[in-house]
């Protein structure tokens, strides 16, 4: 039995193939089902990329987006697998990419930040090192958040995603600066320690 | 094993137990599945079922590909209906039905090739365009250098220009009827798709030449009827690079 099965409700074993003609279908139980078999294979073909390993998350959801998109194309009498790799293998390749072109123009993101935000430069040189640290989804919602002041609803359009998305990528931006900037603080602090004494 | 082989598996040893890259790649491989957040999967099952609308499946590739090719196909006709066949009628009918048929055949190939391409999943490489592109062009044009003689052509110049502006809007015509197919898939190689399409519209514009201009010298055809293919791909293939370029990993493009 393949290791992607899972049952229907009469405890037979639904196929790959059959929870995504449950899918195109709208089976909303069908779409739980497929959710919870295929985001482990996705996830550890995400995490195999040792450039994107910490972006798997995001990896994740925008590969579903695409299969979400994409539900139509897939053929009823043909294997899953294939298809949904497909899918998987061009959202990453389409993030290596982007990774690498965004690398090429970090240090404009800092100059753009210098002349939108009227703070101290060495304030600003801190934010813009902690917004670099993010993943690039996460950094671009960030900015259209709080640098673009756009609404959440007006940042789900612009990243063609839901509110929630944004809302999530928002909260881990949030979680993992703030850890930086504490753990910064707790830096900067300890080393005041020796000239104080 | 010799020694060099038993210092390489020690090597090797030493090396996976401190590299974190290669121990993740061992564990992909003795399949070990890595569970993802259940915040996260509950809120993709959310996500995915507050847009839930039944969808209705592509057709078979065998559909598609007829579809493909008799929308593609329009333009010639019409051109043909309104512009006249002089080119079918000035033809050599034995080398001409060689020419068209192998026309015809590199065509079929190019139509398949973009039908697969709209398909995640399907792709393959006799179908992709690194390889459709230039061996429909090098099989074109070696059938023409074949079938056609050098002949006189004063209006070199005027007489090819206006068939190239001819061919191209033949061509791009094409494109836009075989797109109206295309825009149902989701091509994941937006470049490959690109190249393909062109092509196929490309061959699209040579077959509508070929079809009302009455000119059967080589030269004419091989720069000016041959130069709407190449220039087809040139153009899908562009089309298709700034369409991979500009493409945000969160859009895709229109499924049903």
């Amino acid at each position: 039995m393949d290791k992607a099965d899972s049952s229907d409700s009469g405890g037979l074993p639904r196929t790959l193939e059959a929870l995504l003609v449950g899918y195109q279908k709208a089976d909303a139980q069908a779409i739980a089902e497929l959710v919870c078999v295929v985001n482990p294979l996705l996830y550890r073909y995400f995490r195999a990329h040792p450039g994107m390993r910490e972006e798997a998350p995001d990896l994740l959801q925008e590969a579903w987006l695409r299969i979400h998109k994409a539900r139509a194309t897939y053929q009823p009498d043909k294997p899953a697998r294939p298809w949904l790799y497909a899918i998987a293998k061009h959202t990453l390749l389409d993030a290596v990419r982007r990774k690498a072109r965004v690398m090429l123009r970090e240090t404009s993101l800092d100059y753009e930040l210098v002349s939108k935000v009227h703070v101290s430069p060495e304030s600003l040189l801190e934010v813009a090192r902690l917004l670099n640290t993010l993943p690039e989804s996460q950094r671009e919602v960030i900015q259209l958040l709080k640098v673009d002041g756009l609404t959440l609803e007006e940042v789900a359009a612009k990243t063609s995603s839901s509110v929630g998305a944004v809302k999530q990528r928002a909260h881990r931006a949030y979680r993992k600066l703030r850890g930086l900037f504490f753990i910064g603080q707790a830096s900067a602090r300890e080393q005041k320690k020796p000239s104080e004494l | 094993m010799g020694s060099a082989g038993r210092e390489a598996k020690d090597a090797a040893r030493s090396h996976l137990a401190v590299c974190a890259d290669c121990q993740a790649r061992m564990i992909s491989s003795q399949g070990q599945l890595e569970e993802t957040a259940p915040a996260l999967e509950q809120e993709l099952v959310r996500q995915l079922q507050s847009e839930l609308v039944p969808v209705r499946p592509l057709p078979e590739i065998w559909i598609l590909f007829l579809a493909v090719v008799l929308l593609s196909l329009i333009p010639v006709a019409a051109g043909g209906l309104i512009l006249g066949h002089k080119g079918l009628l000035a033809m050599h009918l034995p080398r001409a039905a060689v020419f068209l048929l192998l026309l015809a055949g590199t065509f079929a190939w190019a139509g398949m090739a973009t039908v697969k391409e709209m398909i995640p999943g399907q792709a393959d490489r006799r179908y992709s365009a690194r390889v459709v592109g230039p061996i429909s062009l090098a099989e074109t044009l070696l059938t023409i250098l074949l079938a056609f003689r050098v002949l006189p052509d004063p209006a070199y110049l005027s007489g090819g220009i206006h068939c190239y502006i001819t061919g191209l809007v033949s061509t791009l015509l094409s494109a836009g009827c075989a797109w109206l197919v295309v825009r149902r898939g989701y091509p994941v190689r937006a470049l490959s798709l690109g190249g393909v399409l062109g092509v196929l519209s490309g061959l699209a514009g040579l077959m509508l030449l070929s079809v009302i201009c009455p000119n059967m010298s080589l030269a004419h055809i091989a720069v000016w009827h041959w130069g709407v293919a190449v220039t087809g791909l040139l153009i899908g293939t562009l089309v298709g690079r700034l369409a991979a370029f500009g493409r945000s990993p969160l859009q895709g493009y229109r499924g049903s």
